[in-house]
């Protein structure tokens, strides 16, 4: 529950992250500043391969529940696999299948690199 | 199928069914969880299709019948949630609380999902087993899962979920036997039906009700997928490695380059079999329409009556059935891609281009179907899940040149337009027959920008699509769905068909003569229908004949080339077309025959669409719409096409 509560906060986020990295402690501390150049990326952003997890969710209404529903929920890892021709939907796996998404939805979607995310995970 | 080993134990009063008739089973499951191949190997072809009261979703249904008792299974439509956003989630959540007008809660549930995607699918767990009702979890694609190295102890999962769990292979007659027995158990009330949910429904509650109050839909999401995770892990559930050939095939069928030439290619292949393939078997069948109609004149004595079953019945009946074949090729079609896993590549490949003027990938396959026939179409529309991007794609299915069009087309192309080459290989006739084509495209193309500019704006939703594992089709499920469609259609074709031809026929009967006979095609309640609306179809380059025509042809395009055949006086059998041609050569200059090409590209000439578009966007409204604009359409293009050429 926590995860997914600290993952999923809207403007909280920077405050939780760095919350618990303070309590954690210099080591892991350190791991967060050497992965905290880039602010957060979207989902659109993210090079083929890379596999990230999603922090934060910016889908209007109700459009929300087919991601939802589909396993793309706040704290899952999505990776990019393919894009399609011409500037097409970009195929992602998301816990081993595959989802097609438009570049604006994607670029609703808050991600993380899995490793920083997982330093998040471990923290808490 | 095995079946029936463990039923000789003769059963006692029903436990769970006290309701008349068979108990009844609901399959609830996520799309492409093998539910459907289920649902067939378990009910054969003991199925019922039809649509659940007042909406357009299909209600398949089919009888399981074993030596304790038959038990009624309901397909019901895949869904992710029971969250009633869609027409079809809407369907199966009220059918599994029993709210559903016309349908009792069903006794017991089967919730089928896909074993090798457990971690996502076990995310419907919860709200299903929530209902409270006898429920058996079927995970599916044993096999697969197998073959790519995952795995899941199925006993664990049960005593976990507090039901049975069942893992199969659909396609296995053999491997079902314990979905059989779960069946069997609503009759004799065994084990696996007592043994049911409480501590599972207690789960559910907890999971969407966090310290007593409902929580924020993504919150709810995220408890259900950690839900299903944790679930998965007490299961050791081991998830497959992802799938090598789908992986391969994607990197072709996706690929920059190749993957828009497959596109194509696949396009081209059903083209070509929906109109070269598919010929011999149209003109076996309307041989075959056509010497039944002969038997039936030659043993019925000469009667108002054989006149109206030769004249109207099977000239109108016939003019549709002659159109099953190619349809049923296009659905064969279908069902390979989409059984395969590819038609939804084919969405996200002709997204982009869709998406352009307004519409979307799942739209795309409707509009291909439109090119056999828009009836079928506008039922395919049904994939479109964007309430919105579905009207606008049945809006303009009927602007894509249909097969009903071509022997229209025929006729006055070869009557007008001189055979000679245009450039090179292309002849003339060809060329014009491309245009044709070319205008009705255009048409879709503009009037789909413009309903999404106008009516139908509204701000796009995301398009999600799944990409499934490519899985070689098995042949019973398109079997089965083939039966199914020629069902469908010829029910709801037929009995329009059948009640237009009547009606025809009718008006060209009446007023009779003095001794009975039938008036001259003028003088007919027909005729003067014609000559009442020839002012009207004059500017265009129209008299009264075609107006009759015209008139006819609004229940099937193609009727106007039978009733002009029957205004003409054209009699002989043999070389009937071309002396059709000559006659409308009398009648028509090139003029206003480019003007009848174009009102038939443009206008909505087909009762059975109109009548099809009234059910699935549930009234008049859409389909009066849609009659009017399209008719508009026509007249202003015949218009300029007379008065330019």
């Amino acid at each position: 529950m926590r995860i997914s509560l600290n993952l999923n906060g809207d403007l909280s986020e920077h405050r939780t992250i760095t919350g618990a990295a303070l309590l954690s402690g210099g080591e892991l501390g350190s791991r967060r500043d050497s992965a905290s150049k880039p602010a957060d990326r979207t989902l659109a952003d993210v090079p083929l391969e890379e596999e990230v997890v999603v922090v934060r969710m910016e889908v209007a209404g109700e459009d929300i529940e087919p991601l939802l529903e589909r396993g793309i929920v706040p704290g899952c890892k999505v990776c990019p696999v393919k894009h399609s021709p011409a500037g097409g939907p970009t195929v992602y796996r998301v816990d081993g299948h595959l989802i097609a998404l438009r570049r604006e939805t994607a670029s609703c979607l808050c991600v993380r690199s899995a490793l920083e995310a997982a330093g998040v995970l471990d923290a808490n | 199928m095995s079946n029936g080993a463990q039923s000789a134990s003769i059963a006692p009063a029903p436990a769970v069914a006290p309701s008349p008739g068979h108990p009844r089973v609901a399959l609830v499951g996520p799309p492409n969880s093998g539910k459907s191949t289920l649902f067939n190997g378990l009910t054969g072809l003991r199925q019922k299709v039809a649509n659940y009261p007042g909406v357009t979703v299909e209600r398949r249904s089919g009888v399981v019948v074993e030596a304790v008792g038959s038990v009624e299974v309901v397909d019901l439509p895949g869904v992710h949630s029971l969250s009633p956003r869609s027409l079809d989630q809407k369907v199966t959540r009220d059918f599994l609380t029993g709210r559903l007008d016309g349908d009792r809660q069903p006794e017991a549930v089967i919730l089928v999902l896909d074993g090798t995607r457990l971690k996502t699918h076990l995310m419907l767990a919860d709200p299903v087993l929530g209902l409270g009702l006898p429920t058996l979890v079927v995970l599916t694609m044993a096999d697969e899962l197998k073959r790519r190295g995952g795995g899941v102890d199925v006993r664990l999962l049960s005593a976990e979920l507090g039901v049975e769990v069942a893992l199969v292979n659909a396609r296995d007659g053999a491997s079902l036997e314990p979905v059989r027995r779960f069946l069997r158990a609503l009759h004799t009330g065994g084990e696996e039906i007592r043994a049911c949910p409480v501590v599972s429904a207690a789960d559910a509650t907890t999971a969407e009700h966090v310290h007593g109050r409902a929580l924020p839909v993504i919150d709810l999401f995220a408890e259900r997928r950690k839900r299903a995770r944790t679930l998965g892990r007490s299961a050791a559930f081991q998830d497959p490695r992802p799938s090598d050939i789908t992986h391969r095939i994607d990197s072709v069928v996706l690929h920059r380059l190749w993957g828009p030439l497959v596109f194509v290619a696949t396009i081209a292949v059903v083209f070509e079999a929906i109109f070269t393939a598919a010929v011999p078997l149209m003109d076996g069948t309307e041989a075959l329409v056509a010497a039944s109609g002969e038997f039936v004149a030659r043993t019925l004595p000469e009667s108002w009556f054989r006149s109206l079953l030769i004249d109207g019945v099977w000239a109108g009946v016939g003019s549709v059935v002659v159109f099953l074949p190619q349809i049923l090729i296009l659905f064969a079609f279908i069902a390979i891609l989409e059984d395969s896993g590819y038609m939804a590549r084919a969405a996200v490949i002709a997204d982009r281009l869709m998406h352009r003027v307004g519409l979307q990938g799942r739209s795309f396959l409707p509009l291909l179907s439109a090119y056999a026939c828009a009836v079928p179409a506008v039922m395919a529309a049904r994939a479109v899940e964007d309430e919105r991007d579905r009207i606008a794609t049945i809006f303009v299915t009927p602007f894509m040149t249909c097969s009903a069009r071509l022997p229209v087309y025929a006729l006055l192309i070869a009557a007008f337009i001189p055979a000679g080459p245009l450039i090179g290989p292309l002849g003339m006739r060809a060329a014009v027959l491309m245009g044709l084509y070319a205008l009705g495209l255009l048409a879709a193309i503009a009037t789909a920008a413009l309903l999404k500019g106008t009516l139908l704006k509204g701000r796009p939703h995301p398009f999600v699509m799944e990409l499934p594992p490519y899985r070689a089709p098995s042949l019973r499920s398109i079997g089965t769905r083939l039966l199914d469609r020629t069902k469908v259609f010829l029910r709801r074709a037929g009995k329009i068909i059948l009640t237009v031809a009547v009606v025809l026929w009718v008006l060209t009967q009446v007023p009779g003569g003095p001794s009975g006979e039938p008036p001259e095609i003028g003088d007919s309640a027909l005729g003067r229908m014609g000559q009442v609306i020839e002012p009207a179809i004059e500017p265009l380059g129209f008299d009264w004949r075609i107006g009759i025509g015209l008139v006819t042809s609004l229940a099937a395009r193609e009727v106007i080339v039978g009733t002009l055949g029957t205004i003409y006086g054209v009699e002989s059998e043999d070389d009937q077309n071309f002396e059709l041609q000559a006659a409308l050569q009398q009648d028509l200059d090139l003029g206003s025959a480019v003007a009848m090409l174009i009102f038939f590209v443009f206008a909505l000439q087909c009762m059975s669409t109109v009548a099809v578009m009234r059910r699935e966007t549930g009234g008049w409204m859409w389909p009066a719409l849609q009659f009017t604009y399209m008719l508009v359409l026509a007249y202003a293009g015949a218009w300029v096409a007379n008065a330019l050429l």
